[in-house]
């Protein structure tokens, strides 16, 4: 692809550090990228990513916009009852007429995972519960999907990137899921996922660009109330029950979510 | 002789501190010494995922909450 005009004055920032280019930027225009959630982590993702003109940009998420989201879902302001991927791609549209947003309103499940994901070269998981993030790592180890994790809970934060086979995926790390999603009832400082957020973007735009070393093996831990960020060292675990030496889980099977 | 780790509790104590744990301990034992909730957090020695029933082996032990927000 040949850059435009418009296109050169737009990303001129990005252009102009010889580390990115013009070609850095044309990789990003060409990516396709697949944001799973739209709430919290979503927002300042698809907030960033349509800035640096990520070429396909796919949102899914089955959540209307409430009143009690915009204490930290910074993209859907004035959308209230509107479902949520239509108040983002609204503001991507807004934002980079580049980007091209297919929406899904709908939730992520064993019975559509590998079809959504095939049809895009990364994925973002701002979802907001252990089953989705357990579906999302699972499908996309065994499609080879690199995926950029981040969740949040009060004032704290985690973020890492997966390259399936390369360094740990989250089940290496959180091998079974605990029983419950506190974070639904625990709160959430609104500043929290755009910290999170910006790192997954951030994460994405480097692997896409190909810029950098990824944020594989390694966890960023932070905590806003401490003010610390700190760098926590993962392994693969070889008993891995998806990317270990002898897999259990070698298809998605709804039983396991 | 009863192995002595240290472990890093996040958010609560990421500085680490060092901890003489019984010789036979299983990391089950270890957050019960140190009152923490077995259902909430993962545990890593040395970065590498450990079952909650296994033997504690000298290392750097980290704790962190298992967090699913988005």
């Amino acid at each position: 692809m040949k850059l435009t005009s418009d296109q050169k004055e737009r990303y001129a920032k990005h252009i102009i550090m010889k580390s990115m280019g013009e070609e850095g930027q044309k990789l990003l225009l060409e990516s396709r990228v697949l944001c799973v959630g739209s709430g919290g982590l979503g927002s300042p993702v698809i907030q960033y990513l349509a800035a640096a003109g990520i070429g396909t940009l796919g949102i899914i998420d089955d959540d209307v916009v409430e009143i009690s989201n915009l204490q930290r879902q910074v993209i859907h302001g004035g959308n209230l009852g509107k479902p949520k991927v239509e108040s983002a791609k609204e503001f991507v549209e807004r934002l980079n007429p580049d980007v091209t947003v297919v929406a899904y309103k709908m939730r992520m499940e064993p019975g559509n995972v590998e079809e959504l994901i095939s049809d895009y070269d990364v994925v973002v998981d701002c979802s907001d519960n252990f089953a989705t993030r357990y579906l999302l790592n699972d499908a996309c180890v065994l499609h080879n999907k690199p995926l950029f994790h981040g969740s949040i809970f009060m004032f704290e934060g985690q973020v890492m990137t997966i390259l399936p086979h390369e360094g740990p995926c989250y089940r290496c790390i959180f091998s079974t899921s605990p029983s419950t999603d506190a974070a639904r009832t625990a709160g959430v400082m609104g500043i929290l996922p755009g910290v999170i957020g910006t790192m997954q973007a951030t994460e994405v735009v480097k692997y896409i660009s190909r810029l950098g070393k990824p944020l594989v093996g390694r966890m960023i831990y932070y905590d806003a109330l401490g003010m610390r960020f700190d760098e926590i060292t993962v392994n693969k675990n070889p008993k891995c029950p998806v990317c270990g030496d002898n897999p259990q889980i070698t298809s998605i099977d709804a039983e396991n979510y | 002789m009863s192995p002595q780790v240290e472990v890093k509790i996040f958010p609560e104590s990421p500085e680490g501190q060092i901890i003489d744990v019984p010789d036979g301990a299983t990391y089950e034992d270890l957050l019960k010494i140190l009152d923490i909730n077995q259902e909430l957090v993962i545990l890593l020695n040395n970065g590498q995922a450990v079952p909650i029933d296994g033997t504690v082996d000298a290392g750097t032990i980290t704790i962190l909450r298992a967090i699913s927000g988005g």
